[in-house]
Parts: C-alpha cells; structure tokens; sequence
C-alpha cells in the first residue's frame, strides 16, 4: 500500500525542523471543488439498515366506452423492489505521538480534513458508479441493468403497442430501451436519436410520459464535443447554413470527474424526473483518540450511505463505440 | 438423532485487548452452513465454504459467524470498489412481483430478511483466538463425550454432527487427523459434563488464514 499506515517522525524529516517557506499540502492546498454527486443526486436521509423502493404501474389508458354498457376493468400491477443496503466506508490514519509534537507546521494533527477529501471520493465514486456499471451489474425494480437496450415493461407488448410512436425505437414489443443499440460515441445523430428516445419514453402501461432531458452527461475528454455539439450556432461540422437545432433543447453539459469510460455519455432528466437516489445514513464524523500505550495518534472517520437506482426511466446512457 | 453440538465461536482472544479478527470474503455459490461452523476457501474461485473436514494443511479459514446464503453464484452481489451492492440485497424470501408476467427478473425483497451483499463473515482461525465447542466422540454411535482435565493439551479433530449439523471436537480424532488443540475447559460447565465445552486453537498447520 502506498500511503504510510503508522506515520512516524523519520518518513516525515522536512516537518521536524523550522525553514520551510511553503509546504504543498493537497489536502488544504488543492483547492476543492464542489461536489459533483449533489447536482444529478435525489439526496435523502434514512434511519434504517436499509431502505426498499417499489415500482408500481399505473392503469392502461382509458378505452372508448360504448352506449349502455360498462366500462372495461383495469388495475395497477405491481413491479418489484430495489433494497439498497447502506455500506460503511471508513479510514484510519495512525501518527506517532513524536511526530506531532515535533511537527513544527501542525499538518499532522489536521489528518482529519485530509479524510474529508478521501469520504467525497467515496461517495462521488458510489455515485457515479451508477453510470459506470448501469450497463453492466447495476439493476433497477425490474430486475434489468440501468441502462438497456430493453427494458421490460409492466404491461408488456400491449404497452408498447398503446404507447404512441415507439415502433421505430423499441429493440422488441414489450420493452423500451435507454440505450442504443450498439452503443454510440457522441455525435449530432447519436445525440439526437437519445432525445428522440429519452422524450418518447411511455410508463409501463404506455402511456408517454413527457420527460425532457436536462443534463448532458460526460467526461473531461468530451469538453469540446460537448461545448461544440450545444453551443454551436450552426449544425457543427457541416458546410451547410443549418441551424444547431440542440440549441432550442436547452440541454447543458454536466462533466463528471468520476466516469470511467473515456467515451461514455448520457442524458437524465431534472431530478424529480429521475430516481438516482442517495440515501445519507450517517454524515462524515471523524474521531480522534490515543493508544495507551503507545500514544499513538488514531485519526479515523466514518461514513454511511446508499446510492440505488430504482428506476430507468428519465436516464439515458451510451459507453461510447 | 438430535444433534448434540453447538455453535463454535470466539471465546478470548490471547491479545488481551485486541477484538476477535474476523474477515469478509465472498460467499461459494450454494452454501447452506449454519452460524458457527469451519469454514475453508475455495482454491479454485476464492469463495467462502464449509469445511471439507479432510484438509488438514490450511485447511480452515475460520468458524462462520452468519449462516450460508445459498447463492446462486459465488460472491453474487458483492460490491465491486466503490459500488452499491451489485443485487437484490437479500437472497432469502424473494418473490416475483405477483401479476407482473413481463419482468421476469423482477423481485419483491421482504423486509426483515436478512441483508446479503454476496460476502459472508467469518471468525478467522487465528493462533492467537480462542475457540469455545462441544466435545464428543464420532467412535462407534457419535455422541457426546464428557469433559475431563486430561484433555487439555490434547490436540483432536472436527467432525460435523449429522444430527444438527454443527461441528464438535472429536476425540476419536488424533494425531495425523488433529485439527484443534484443546487449551482448556469451560469454566460454567462443570468438570465431567458430558457434552460440556471446550476451549480450543486451530492447529497452525492447519489454519488457512491467520489474519
């Protein structure tokens, strides 16, 4: 492991002796940013080991009733449940009691703002993990991946076959897809086919359910796609005198420092549209004590939280070609 | 037959203030062992297992402190750094959302059953923890042995209770077939009790992990 687990006085000689004209701590010189996770997060609290979301359809679209006879009988049906488990992430530094007393610069008695940095990692990391592995292990109530090229509907085929001008979008009757099929890098067509998708997008009876994308998903190496694709006056990269019609969508651009996939892009609607959830169980607490024996110094923080995606809908993702 | 064997558990640690070490290590695929039974990892996929009670060179990686989850496969569920657990959270008690034909992958997770995040806890074989579990004797007709101060220092075997399937130290186990060493007797059963506990180590050799 790189990082010194007991920290003593000879790993550390320049903190011992007074001269220093600055020391470049990353902890505290490393400006932070404001956390990422908090702008496409629906942040709430828990008090329980864990917490179980349900999916629940509504009814079908209500038919043409006919002089003098009853109207058809619908209900509700039931989906499944997503039990997220809130996880415990900790750390633990230990610092000799020489060390501290003999640090002329008081860096190492601030151990605990250092774990503040790692715990945002975590849960930036967990967050974002969504979007990582939504293609791949992370599923949603209806027992499917995040993000599919089918996602099963509660209503099966009649509901694609209700939901209004889905046939040219759906991979096979009964489902709707929040991926393409294959996946695709960010372009002006593989960016319009998302739209295209994520607007059409019916409830599990099929009936439309009007989402908009806000959010344009993606890494530090899509900046300038990005910033070209929604800021450009014209169709980017064409010779023709076209107007940028994303322009109108009034899409922006979130860059996430946490996605994985160099290529990997996506859209989600504003958060009430979508229901990536973080569940906070315990905030970030640090705590400070000493070995009797030894005097070691123990600097340990704690956190915990849930990240759980109960639901598909409103989300889009592409892990690039 | 009921069975006369109980949990094996972490009794005292020889550290004095140091806590019982204990490890987190994805479960085998279709284990059903109880609370407090030898566990070993699998060579093959590194998943958590109940003893096979004939691997007597690291052989035990310690005494199971939740019960099997039967797993569909190995380690199913289990977080990958940082992640959500990648499953339904719980394995026990699963249901398919009743009138929902079209989600086939669909379940409702009770609550109230147990969590599962594709991992299983154990108490590690440690030299240095003291196990605490009944004594009997797979001799003939397995039953219950009583207790008596000539077994400690007496280094003895495991076997599983067939009628409960818990494990017990065997003194129809010795030499070559050892896997414990008896250090000693539970003070609250009195000397002579048959089926009375016993404090144990793992044998080093025997030991899979230490730590």
């Amino acid at each position: 492991m790189p990082g010194n687990s007991v920290m003593s006085r000879n790993q550390f000689p320049p903190a011992l002796a007074p001269g220093l004209r600055h020391t470049f701590v990353h902890w505290l010189d490393l400006k932070e940013h404001m956390p990422q996770y908090v702008h496409y997060m629906n942040e709430m609290t828990s008090d329980d080991a864990y917490e179980i979301d349900w999916e629940l359809s509504g009814t079908a679209p209500m038919p043409l009733l006919t002089e003098g006879s009853a109207p058809a009988t619908d209900g509700l049906i039931s989906g499944g449940t997503k039990k997220v488990v809130h996880l415990e992430y900790g750390l633990l530094s230990e610092v000799t009691r020489q060390l501290v007393d003999d640090d002329k610069y008081h860096l190492f008695a601030r151990m605990p703002e250092s774990h503040a940095r790692s715990g945002m990692f975590a849960r930036e990391a967990a967050c974002c993990s969504l979007f990582n592995l939504g293609g791949t292990s992370i599923t949603t109530t209806n027992g499917a991946t995040l993000f599919n090229t089918a996602q099963p509907l509660m209503g099966g085929v009649s509901a694609t076959s209700i939901a209004p001008n889905v046939s040219t979008i759906i991979n096979s009757a009964g489902t709707y897809p929040n991926r393409p099929t294959p996946d695709a890098d960010l372009t002006m067509t593989s960016l319009q086919q998302a739209i295209t998708m994520i607007a059409l997008q019916p409830d599990d009876r099929g009936i439309p359910v009007h989402v908009k994308p806000k959010w344009l998903i993606h890494t530090v190496q899509q900046r300038r796609n990005v910033r070209e694709l929604l800021g450009s006056p014209g169709v980017p990269g064409s010779s023709n005198n076209e107007l940028n019609w994303v322009i109108a969508e009034n899409l922006q651009g979130m860059e996430l420092n946490y996605l994985t996939s160099p290529n990997g892009w996506g859209l989600i609607a504003e958060k009430e549209g979508h229901q990536l959830k973080f569940y906070e169980r315990k905030p970030l607490a640090a705590a400070t004590d000493d070995d009797f024996k030894t005097q070691v110094l123990l600097f340990r923080s704690n956190q915990r939280f849930g990240v759980v995606a109960t639901s598909w809908r409103g989300t889009y993702f592409s892990y690039g070609a | 037959m009921a069975g006369f064997s109980d949990a094996i558990q972490p009794y005292q640690d020889l550290g004095g203030a140091i806590s019982f070490p204990q490890r987190a290590t994805i479960e085998e695929a279709g284990q059903t062992f109880l609370l407090g039974v030898p566990v070993q990892i699998n060579a093959t996929d590194g998943g958590v297992q109940i003893w096979d009670g004939t691997t007597l060179t690291a052989g035990i990686a310690g005494f199971s402190n939740q019960p099997g989850q039967n797993l569909g496969t190995t380690g199913a569920g289990a977080p990958v750094g940082f992640s959500p657990i990648l499953g339904p959270g719980s394995v026990i008690g699963n249901y398919a959302p009743p009138g929902d034909s079209n989600q086939p992958l669909a379940v409702i997770t009770p609550p109230m059953t147990p969590l599962s995040d594709g991992t299983t806890i154990y108490n590690v074989a440690a030299p240095t923890t003291i196990f605490i579990g009944t004594i009997g004797s797979s001799s003939g007709t397995p039953a219950a042995v009583a207790t008596t101060n000539q077994q400690v220092g007496v280094a003895y075997g495991l076997t599983k209770d067939a009628g409960n399937n818990f494990w017990y130290v065997d003194t129809n186990k010795t030499g070559g077939s050892a896997a414990v060493r008896i250090v000693g007797l539970y003070p609250l059963d009195p000397v002579g009790t048959v089926g009375g506990h016993v404090l144990f180590v793992v044998l080093p050799a025997v030991a899979q992990i230490f730590a």
